[in-house]
């Protein structure tokens, strides 16, 4: 019924091009220096552009942008403090001490990038090879000298998780189109307005999607049926018993750190509410009561409201007579005197 | 500023998200002003990448205003404002992005072509920071329909309504010495020149489009006064021709307490064929036509200014009242004229809104047949305003005698009805439809009238309405128009009911007369 206004919610929450190009430059300049410095190219330095700006599933502002750097000459032999510290001092020499941050907790170092009004944060993360995969330090400083490398350092492999979103992507279709990346960033900023700044984050209810499309959400090609499916899927699964183990499906380590119970309760509450909401939206035969409820779930971002009105309804559900389609009135028409043109 | 106030949030909401996708961002919380990628069309005019659209309280009836840096052209405002639409434009075509991105292409083509000839842009003022004003000028009587390239022309500026209004004209050499002695007017100079491809944009550009001699003057008999303290004000009128048509900036340059300062004011020229543009179509056949109007009352005076605004060439005002306050509501003299003879009143007023109209105000009542046939003799058709039924017989057959054309306008029943009749070569006169109530139902008398009296005028005053008035004027102007222009597709005979009253007339609308061939 919404199909239209679902499609354009996906490009009004995407990140968009100007940020989309930014990342992609800092990106290249991080590299070029990160590739400047001997010691790290013996270490067979080799950076990729990760996370949800890679997938596509990232939303808007979308301020930080994840970067691999592979070290693809080492393993998990190597001691993370020994290439935290080289690739935090190769960037600190070219950025400066005071666009980086790098203290403790952190286990990747994070540059500030400013242009032309765009605000963007890189955070470089260190990798070593781990069995065909990779290790990245332990967000546990104290364990970075541990004996274990196994403790030293946590498996991951963001670019297979990379490959799968887009292997899942071409079989979740709607109208042959596919549906699961774009759906992701619709999760991802239904739970930006209804959690903010609480956790459990974006990655993991990127995660959340993952699962709730590979186990079978509902194949339609209606957007309102398949995204209200996929928030009820995602509901029930916070509020079982499990919650706090979902599976990264690139390394099949559990998400980490996980939520606490309470953030996890109050997510879980929230996002029953919302699954309600959108199977009362989607009961509605009327289009305009329908798009006020979806545009409260979906929220506003910088760009105003993610879920655009339908011609013809107003944001608080009622109908209006549409005005553009006036458009269609001028060369019909013969054209009246007075305004601009003539008084 | 606030969120765009729009009635339709719907098409606003699309529009952004086309923007979105084509790489566009708010810069601002209120949604207004978005910035992205400057569409390739405007790569031949310019290096700039980016483009702004910025909208407007009023989407979508009002487009977004598009600002693209470094277009050094027509069509483009000193605050770089490119202008897709002409105002008033009512294409919409700007609900969608796309649709936006089609008329920048087309813009941009004709740009590198040479826009049209419609719309020409005339608002050289515009690129400069502007004072509100009108700055008056006869284009042809200031430097002469063909100046030469390159020529000068003293000139004066007379403000007036406080300034809100500078009458531009020529000012002879061997006149010079009054302008110094004026406190009020304003000295400056005219300057011509050929083929100027766009408006000159800053001051910098006004003296680089000067020849050297222009330039010397300007510095000289414009800035040179002003900065030597001896003027506080001066004027510089640059005239050019571009795509065969006339162009014109007006700088003021005024002393203050750090120098020099430099304004533009908008110019509106006030010459006859610019006051006659909004004339209509019948002025060619108007401007050599003589009127003789009898009766300069309220349908009267109305009547004369329509014909004359129309393009009238020639104009007899035949009436023996003076404007009495009860008059104005009516008329369209006002409450100053009151007092004043109502063809006085008019005369005065057409000879400043309608300078093209000959006027010849005759104060008299005009009820002797030799007088009536000596002031239609030479009219081309006479108008009978005087809402007089015995005036009306009497110079419907004067008219008849003399073979000259006449309309007859009034008001009956409290305005109710309108009647408006024309006598011409070969149709029965008025003066015989009178015994033809069969062909020419007469107008049923009724109690509606509400004839009132007021004092020292002992002539019954009808309640018609100020609308019944325009409303009968209008149709009679557009009668006597038809005759003279030999279009003859109006009825001689029409009776316009504004309001019913009784049978025949009990349905609003028209109701016209066959008028028979004249059996004299």
């Amino acid at each position: 019924m919404l199909g239209t206004q679902f499609l354009e919610a996906t490009t009004r929450v995407d990140i968009g091009r100007p940020r989309r190009l930014f990342a992609q430059r800092c990106h290249v300049e991080v590299r070029g220096v990160l590739e400047s410095d001997a010691l790290l190219r013996e270490w067979g330095i080799d950076t990729v552009l990760i996370g949800s700006y890679s997938r596509h599933t990232g939303i808007h502002p979308g301020r930080d942008v994840d970067v691999f750097c592979k070290l693809t000459s080492l393993d998990v032999a190597a001691e993370p403090r020994t290439v935290f510290d080289q690739i935090t001092d190769v960037l600190k020499g070219h950025f400066g001490d005071a666009r980086l941050e790098y203290d403790p907790p952190r286990r990747s170092i994070k540059v500030a990038f400013s242009e032309a009004g765009l605000e963007l944060a890189v955070d470089a993360v260190p990798a070593v090879r781990w069995d065909g995969r990779w290790g990245i330090p332990n967000r546990d400083l104290g364990l970075w000298s541990d004996l274990n490398s196994s403790v030293r350092w946590v498996l991951t492999d963001p670019e297979r998780l990379g490959d799968l979103t887009t292997d899942l992507n071409g079989d979740v279709e709607i109208a042959e189109r596919g549906a699961y990346v774009p759906a992701v960033r619709l999760i991802r900023q239904i739970r930006d307005t209804a959690l903010g700044d609480e956790k459990p984050g974006g990655l993991y209810f990127e995660l959340l999607a993952y699962w709730a499309a590979k186990s079978g959400v509902a194949r339609t090609d209606d957007w309102d049926l398949f995204i209200a499916d996929l928030l009820g899927r995602i509901a029930a699964e916070l509020a079982g018993s499990d919650t706090s183990i979902v599976l990264d499906p690139a390394s099949q380590t559990p998400f980490a750190p996980p939520p606490s119970g309470p953030e996890l309760t109050r997510a879980a509450g929230e996002f029953a509410q919302i699954a309600a909401d959108a199977a009362a939206a989607n009961a509605l035969t009327d289009v305009c009561e329908a798009a006020a409820i979806w545009r409260r779930i979906l929220g506003e971002n910088p760009r105003g409201w993610c879920f655009p009105l339908p011609d013809g309804c107003d944001d608080e559900g009622n109908e209006v007579a549409p005005i553009s389609s006036v458009r269609s009135r001028g060369p019909r028409e013969a054209r009246g005197y007075g305004g601009g043109r003539d008084a | 500023m606030a969120a765009v106030e729009t009635l339709d949030q719907a098409s606003l909401e699309r529009f952004h998200t086309e923007l979105i996708a084509h790489g566009y961002e708010p810069s601002d919380d209120d949604l207004r002003d978005w910035r992205g990628p400057a569409p390739a069309s405007f790569g031949a005019l310019t290096g700039a990448g980016e483009m702004r659209l910025m909208f407007r309280d009023g989407w979508p009836y009002r487009w977004p205003a598009c600002y693209v840096e470094g277009l050094d052209l027509e069509h483009v405002t000193g605050t770089g404002d490119v202008c897709l639409w002409i105002p008033g434009d009512e294409s919409m075509e700007w609900v969608t992005f796309e649709g936006v991105l089609n008329r920048i292409e087309e813009w941009c083509t004709d740009a590198q072509r040479g826009f049209p000839d419609q719309p020409r842009p005339l608002d050289a003022h515009l690129y400069f920071r502007s004072k509100k004003g009108l700055g008056l000028v006869d284009l042809d009587g200031l430097v002469g329909p063909a100046p030469d390239d390159g020529a000068i022309f003293p000139m004066r500026g007379q403000p007036r309504h406080g300034g809100r209004v500078v009458r531009l004209s020529r000012l002879p050499d061997h006149l010079l010495a009054l302008l110094q002695q004026s406190d009020t007017d304003i000295g400056g100079r005219a300057y011509t020149r050929d083929d100027i491809l766009h408006p000159p944009r800053s001051f910098d550009e006004f003296r680089a489009a000067l020849t050297a001699e222009q330039l010397r003057d300007l510095d000289l008999r414009v800035l040179g006064p002003i900065e030597s303290g001896e003027r506080e004000l001066a004027l510089a009128l640059l005239v050019w021709r571009i795509h065969g048509a006339r162009n014109a900036l007006l700088l003021v340059f005024r002393r203050v307490s750090t120098g020099t300062d430099l304004f533009a004011i908008e110019l509106a020229e006030s010459d006859v064929k610019t006051l006659t543009l909004r004339s209509g179509p019948a002025q060619a056949v108007l401007r050599d036509k003589r009127v003789c109007l009898f009766g300069v009352g309220a349908i009267g005076s109305t009547l004369a200014v329509a014909l004359s605004a129309s393009g009238l060439g020639s104009l007899r005002l035949v009436d023996g009242d003076i404007l009495r306050p009860g008059n104005v509501v009516r008329h369209t003299g006002s409450r100053s004229d009151v007092g004043r003879a109502k063809v006085d009143v008019v005369r005065l007023a057409l000879s400043q809104d309608a300078v093209w109209t000959g006027v010849d105000a005759v104060r008299e009542e005009a009820n002797d047949p030799g007088r009536i046939a000596e002031l239609i003799n030479d009219a081309d058709v006479a108008i009978d305003a005087t809402g007089a039924a015995l005036f009306t017989d009497l110079v419907s057959r004067v008219a008849s005698l003399n073979a000259t054309s006449l309309v007859s306008a009034a008001l009956y029943r409290g305005g109710r009805i309108s009647r408006v009749r024309r006598q011409r070569e070969g149709v029965m006169p008025i003066f015989h439809r009178w015994n033809k109530p069969g062909a020419f139902p007469t107008i049923p008398i009724g109690d509606d009238d509400l004839i009132g009296f007021e004092l020292g005028c002992s002539a019954p005053t009808a309640n018609a309405s100020p609308v019944s008035v325009l409303s009968v004027a209008s149709l009679a102007a557009r009668v006597v128009i038809d005759l003279l222009s030999g279009a003859l597709e109006l009825p001689d005979e029409i009776v316009d009911v504004l309001e019913t009253v009784e049978a025949p007339f009990d349905s609003r609308g028209w109701v016209s007369f066959e008028v028979e061939s004249s059996d004299d």
